[in-house]
């Protein structure tokens, strides 16, 4: 038996190749990161470059599954790979602990990048770089029990422009482990769904969640 | 033909107001400004969760059919019968 038993017969032997030969970065390791990040280790993704300058802090880990009470200080791209590796020794992964800005590239081996951000001036600019290296870019943003997940193709309105008229909100937001798991886990399936050329994603879908009611909503955006 | 449209509130909207999705009655276009005016009376308090000094205020998403009216035009924005209007406040945390 090996680590991908449960998920026999769920991935064509296509599907499954490209899946091994996917690499994605993950731009954020907080909350949303987190789940995202062992979610697709999990799943058999072949590589993840993990962003992130923070450290771990103890508010962190109500909702952020990458770390514990040990790794208190350490850089959270750091010990996420650690922990990664623990799970998969076959994964690709590098941690790069840096802040991001408009002079960074995206490497080209990336397939896809995930926008697990927390502030919407740096979800621009890596929509900016997604834009300009022609990658997909899969968004989700949070708020208490609130939250939203979208996927942008090369060809789609820019998130700057769906978002048009946001404004950075100040101190910590409200975030539960629940809309974590919920929206990382949406995430993960989305980029499995991308990577694998599947039907049903979210590319010009804004996904609208509230888990105060369980309502899930679709809203397809105009191009 | 449509004599309606849709109005749909979601995040943290859905902590003030209720319901969260209105059918309004509408059989020729309006300016978003008078729509905000109309749904003051069903949503009191609305117009300054989303207005500041007659103006949109940031922070609040409102989509038509789709489209950020931001990129349209504002609250002179032309709403149709048939239309659907997302409002909402999207979530920027990670």
């Amino acid at each position: 038996m090996n680590l991908y038993a449960r998920q026999h017969g769920l991935f064509s032997p296509e599907e499954w190749a490209r899946l091994k030969a996917a690499t994605v970065l993950v731009a954020g390791l907080g909350g949303l990161g987190s789940f995202v990040a062992e979610g697709l280790c999990r799943s058999g993704v072949g590589g993840l470059v993990l962003l992130d300058d923070d450290r771990v802090s103890p508010p962190d880990l109500n909702r952020q599954i990458l770390y514990t009470a040990d790794d208190m200080g350490r850089f959270k791209a750091q010990v996420a790979k650690d922990r990664l590796l623990k799970i998969r020794d076959d994964l690709w992964v590098e941690a790069w602990v840096q802040r991001l800005t408009p002079d960074f590239t995206i490497p080209a081996r990336v397939s896809l990048v995930v926008d697990a951000l927390d502030n919407w001036e740096s979800r621009f600019v890596l929509d900016d770089l997604a834009f300009k290296a022609g990658k997909h870019l899969v968004h989700a943003g949070l708020k208490g029990p609130f939250g939203q997940v979208l996927t942008l193709s090369p060809s789609s309105p820019r998130l700057r422009e769906v978002f048009a008229g946001v404004e950075e909100e100040s101190g910590p937001l409200p975030a539960t482990f629940s809309i974590c798991a919920v929206l990382g886990g949406l995430v993960v399936e989305e980029v499995l769904k991308i990577v694998c050329g599947r039907e049903g994603a979210l590319v010009d879908r804004l996904l609208l969640v509230d888990l105060t009611t369980y309502d899930f909503e679709i809203v397809p955006l105009a191009r | 033909m449509e004599r309606s449209i849709k109005v749909r509130l979601f995040g943290t909207l859905r902590l003030k107001f209720r319901p969260w999705e209105m059918e309004v009655p509408l059989t020729s276009p309006m300016k978003l400004r008078d729509l905000l005016d109309l749904l003051e009376e069903k949503y009191p308090g609305l117009k300054e969760t989303l207005l500041s000094d007659g103006e949109l205020r940031k922070g609040v998403i409102i989509l038509k059919g789709g489209q950020n009216v931001w990129h349209l035009k504002g609250l002179e924005t032309e709403i149709s019968p048939g239309d659907t209007i997302v409002i909402f406040p999207p979530g920027a945390g990670g």
